[in-house]
């Protein structure tokens, strides 16, 4: 999405005249509201167009260039994470694109998760990924939710734990990672303890390529995207423990 | 762009598109833990891990920006 409105930004500004072109990006957080703005010295929008500009397919791109649709996904993009992307724009000076996220967030219509986690809900997690931020916010997120978390930076440093304490419930893990990846933690696993592979969620910030998603597709195991759905991570992980795979215990 | 130069760049915008997913996911998880888990949570870790994914993403786009002059001013 940011990728988006950067490439947006790069494709306004004529090759040619370096010293005078920049593109700036500001990241401004607040109480409950990040704004991230991407600032360009390039062709900037006609006013008659601006109306238009978030529309599918409107673009002012020549054929094979543009299809138009970057605003447009941006925005539903935003949308969905209950923010805004709003544009500013001089023709001839340039234009700042600005993405508000979690300004205004609608109530929750379902009963807030974290806050009501049943005791019966709560499991053994482990979280694998690289991203210490990441890692960081995952562990309190699915603590906040009730669990019990084991957090670690690498594939290396996971199976060495799993060799020692394999008790965990669900084993989400990152798929890119430098080392071992999510796809050798798979592997290693799988040769030697294919119970705890059939364990591992992956989580990935998307983009992949061919030979991941050919394993992907190879392996029966879940997938999470990166930024997460927040309700949907929660649920997931209440699913998962509630197990369809095991049969309830019948009552005699 | 020529089309091996267009297949490597693919490889370039995947890598930041990767990058660039990681502290946003850090941010949004923490600003639903400052919204949501409200007296439960650990504010303060919250917000400390927030400027930390903030840093981050300045820090990729800094690199990009860097990147980008290395390109418009390194022959080409
Ligand atoms: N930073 C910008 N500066 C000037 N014009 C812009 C900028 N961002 C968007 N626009 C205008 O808005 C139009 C729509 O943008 P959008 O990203 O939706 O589609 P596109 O860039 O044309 O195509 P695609 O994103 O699918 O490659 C662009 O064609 C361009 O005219
Ligand atoms: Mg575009």
């Amino acid at each position: 999405m940011f990728l988006n409105l950067l490439l947006n930004a790069a494709q306004a500004i004529e090759p040619g005249d370096r010293a005078n072109q920049s593109i700036t990006v500001r990241v401004a957080s607040r109480d409950d509201e990040v704004d991230v703005s991407i600032t360009d010295s390039g062709s900037g929008i006609a006013a008659a167009d601006l109306p238009r500009l978030f529309e599918p397919f409107f673009t002012t791109k020549p054929r094979g260039v543009g299809s138009g649709l970057g605003l447009s996904i941006c925005q539903r993009i935003v949308g969905e994470f209950g923010g805004r992307l709003e544009v500013e724009s001089t023709l001839g000076t340039g234009t700042t694109m600005t993405v508000m996220l979690l300004a205004e967030e609608p109530a929750p219509a379902t009963p807030l998760p974290l806050l009501r986690a049943e005791p019966s809900a709560a499991g053994r997690l482990m979280v694998v990924d690289d991203d210490a931020a990441v890692l960081d916010s995952l562990k309190r997120l699915l603590q906040a939710g009730g669990h019990e978390v084991v957090a670690l930076q690498s594939g290396e440093e996971a199976l060495e734990a799993l060799s020692e304490d394999d008790r965990f419930d669900l084993i989400l893990t990152d798929l890119m990672m430098d080392g071992m990846s999510g796809i050798d933690l798979y592997e290693a696993l799988d040769r030697d303890r294919p119970a705890l592979a059939r364990k591992l969620t992956f989580v990935s910030g998307g983009a992949f390529d061919q030979d991941t998603r050919d394993f992907l597709a190879r392996v029966p195991n879940p997938q999470l995207s990166k930024p997460f759905e927040l309700d949907s991570l929660l649920s997931f992980v209440a699913e998962q423990l509630a197990g369809p795979a095991e049969p309830p215990i019948s009552s005699s | 762009m020529t089309k091996e130069s267009s297949g490597e760049f693919a490889e370039v915008l995947r890598q930041i598109s990767h990058d660039l997913n990681n502290p946003i996911a850090a941010l949004t998880m923490d600003l639903y833990l400052l919204r949501r888990a409200g007296e439960d949570a650990d504010r303060e870790a919250t917000i400390a891990n927030l400027e930390r994914a903030t840093s981050d993403l300045r820090d990729i786009v800094d690199d990009l920006e860097r990147r980008a002059v290395a390109l418009s001013s390194g022959g080409g």
